[in-house]
């Protein structure tokens, strides 16, 4: 017997959903207008009669409703009850209901609460990840878990027909693998309300079975998804990390992402993109770009990326957040970056730890922060080659600098103790108390 | 036009959308809340013993008097109560008028 949706003693129903999550659900948020009643409460639909079990003794409106719940798959429609009784039938379906037709006819949020509690873990059931709403959880999960079981052999128009019925509640395209390797430009031509897409081509589960052919992305996903990126008009954000990418399939990506004006993210970190590749991405932050973050961590960019993107930076207003943490920029790419960055002023975020810096990316990154009108707030240099030598410079640079409140010095070639980092974590604290001021 | 009479023996009727008219007695009419006040109140019902319901249909209209008289007959019932079956397709209406009716 499904769970009755309110405390059986108190006869007012309560339309909030219930908070399980640090964040409440956005039917929560938004507020319910509740009629003062004046006169007495009337008779409860459950009455809890004594003698339980006397089926005379049940109201009728109650009998219909279970006849409704229980033909609700061959009958779903329901337009015209007044709204206690539509609570009381969502409360009593069953969860396994056809997604098509629930999508269609099922809006009662708790229901879809019931529904992600029972078949998902708790840590797929954050829904700040999914616009505060259930609904929305249990659809990107359901379509994700499909596109994952989706082999070779499966027929993909039905697929694309039980898409149809849900589609105005897929905002974030995810999965992390796709034996079938389904088209992606059919898949979100028939999403249009998609703005994110987390993809990787990882296969779950393999053991002896594992063939390395069986992972990363393939020439001709690219291509569809590169289709798919132009022809879209709300895709907004797109992270394919850990795909083994490299500068052919990137260059296969960009023929889309070039004819975009909505993507703002970007990610492509953990994958083997070179400075080729680099070359091309540079070519995406022109003067007309609104690309506003960048990840390019993990991949092997050597000095020449640096050139190449330092470049790009000059010329460059949209970039605001930039990740090259672990590549191959050595001393050299690190000067030239930062030489692009002396003059620009959108980048506010910059992480090039894990790339052998040393004293001369040291120098250029003391002229950019020089600067008046520097807007770099927080930079991570940790694991480079910075000595002690380069900490005074630094620390001498700070004195004149009052934006930067963050700076991550770890793992350096740095002694214990040195007076400049002192010195510079309280220029840092300083500066951050200002801006909150 | 029936003048007083002594409720019980009485007879109501009960008018459907489509102009049938069923005659049940007063007692079974009262099971429905919505019924009772009409007839215990001071409106030209109460005087007629006539209700129209221009809303219900027949076939609803005649459930929920079946209804009513299975409810009268097996409350506080010690025998065997049976099922009160309802068709599905005719379930949606017969919500609605069992929500009017309060039943």
């Amino acid at each position: 017997m499904p769970p009755t949706l309110d405390n059986s003693s108190d006869p007012q129903p309560t339309f909030s959903v219930g908070s399980t999550t640090s964040e409440p659900s956005l039917t929560d948020q938004v507020k319910r207008f509740k009629p003062r009643k004046f006169k007495e409460k009337r008779e409860t639909l459950l009455s809890k009669d004594p003698s339980q079990n006397n089926p005379s003794h049940e109201k009728l409106s109650l009998k219909c409703i279970k006849v409704i719940v229980s033909n609700f798959d061959k009958n779903p429609s329901h337009s015209g009850i007044p709204a206690s009784h539509v609570r009381e039938i969502t409360s009593r379906l069953p969860i396994n209901l056809d997604p098509k037709k629930s999508a269609v006819y099922v809006h009662d949020e708790s229901y879809w609460k019931r529904a992600c509690l029972q078949s998902l873990s708790p840590s797929e059931c954050q829904i700040v990840e999914h616009g505060l709403t259930w609904k929305q959880l249990f659809f990107e999960n359901h379509l994700q878990k499909r596109l994952e079981g989706f082999k070779d052999g499966d027929d993909i128009e039905v697929l694309l027909e039980e898409i149809e019925k849900f589609q105005d509640y897929i905002f974030c395209l995810r999965f992390r693998q796709m034996p079938g390797h389904i088209d992606l430009d059919r898949l979100t031509a028939s999403l249009p309300n998609l703005t994110k897409i987390d993809l990787q081509y990882n296969i779950n589960k393999i053991g002896m079975d594992f063939d390395r052919r069986l992972f990363g992305m393939k020439i001709s996903d690219a291509s569809c998804l590169a289709k798919s990126v132009k022809d879209s008009e709300n895709l907004t954000s797109i992270v394919l990390s850990g795909n083994l990418m490299d500068d052919d399939l990137l260059r296969m990506l960009m023929t889309g992402l070039y004819k975009s004006s909505t993507i703002t993210h970007l990610d492509v970190s953990h994958n083997k993109i070179t400075n080729h590749g680099v070359r091309l991405l540079a070519k995406l932050l022109g003067t007309k770009s609104v690309l506003t973050s960048l990840n390019v961590a993990d991949n092997q960019i050597h000095a020449e990326g640096g050139r190449y993107l330092g470049r790009a930076l000059r010329s460059n207003d949209s970039l605001s957040d930039l990740n090259m943490r672990l590549n191959r920029l050595t001393d050299e790419g690190g000067r030239m970056l930062l030489e692009g960055l002396r003059d620009n002023q959108s980048v506010t975020r910059l992480n090039v730890s894990g790339n052998s810096l040393g004293s001369e990316s040291t120098s250029a990154l003391s002229v950019v922060l020089r600067e008046q009108d520097s807007e770099l707030m927080i930079l991570d240099l940790s694991s480079n080659r910075l000595s002690d030598a380069d900490v005074q410079v630094l620390s001498a640079t700070m004195e004149r600098n009052d934006r930067l409140i963050s700076m991550d010095m770890r793992m350096n070639s740095t002694t214990d103790g040195n007076e400049d980092l002192e010195k510079i974590q309280e220029k840092l604290h300083y500066n951050e108390l200002n801006l909150r001021s | 036009m029936s003048a007083d009479a002594p409720s019980g023996a009485d007879f109501v009727k009960l008018v459907s959308a489509e102009g049938h008219e069923f005659f049940v007695t007063r007692k079974v009419a009262m099971v429905s809340g919505t019924i009772r006040a009409m007839l215990e109140s001071s409106m030209k019902e109460a005087n007629s013993g006539v209700i129209p319901f221009p809303e219900i249909s027949t076939a609803v209209l005649e459930k929920t008097i079946q209804y009513c008289h299975y409810k009268l007959r097996y409350t506080n019932s010690t025998t065997k109560i049976p099922e009160f079956k309802i068709e599905p397709d005719m379930a949606l209406e017969l919500l609605m008028s069992s929500n009017y009716l309060d039943l």
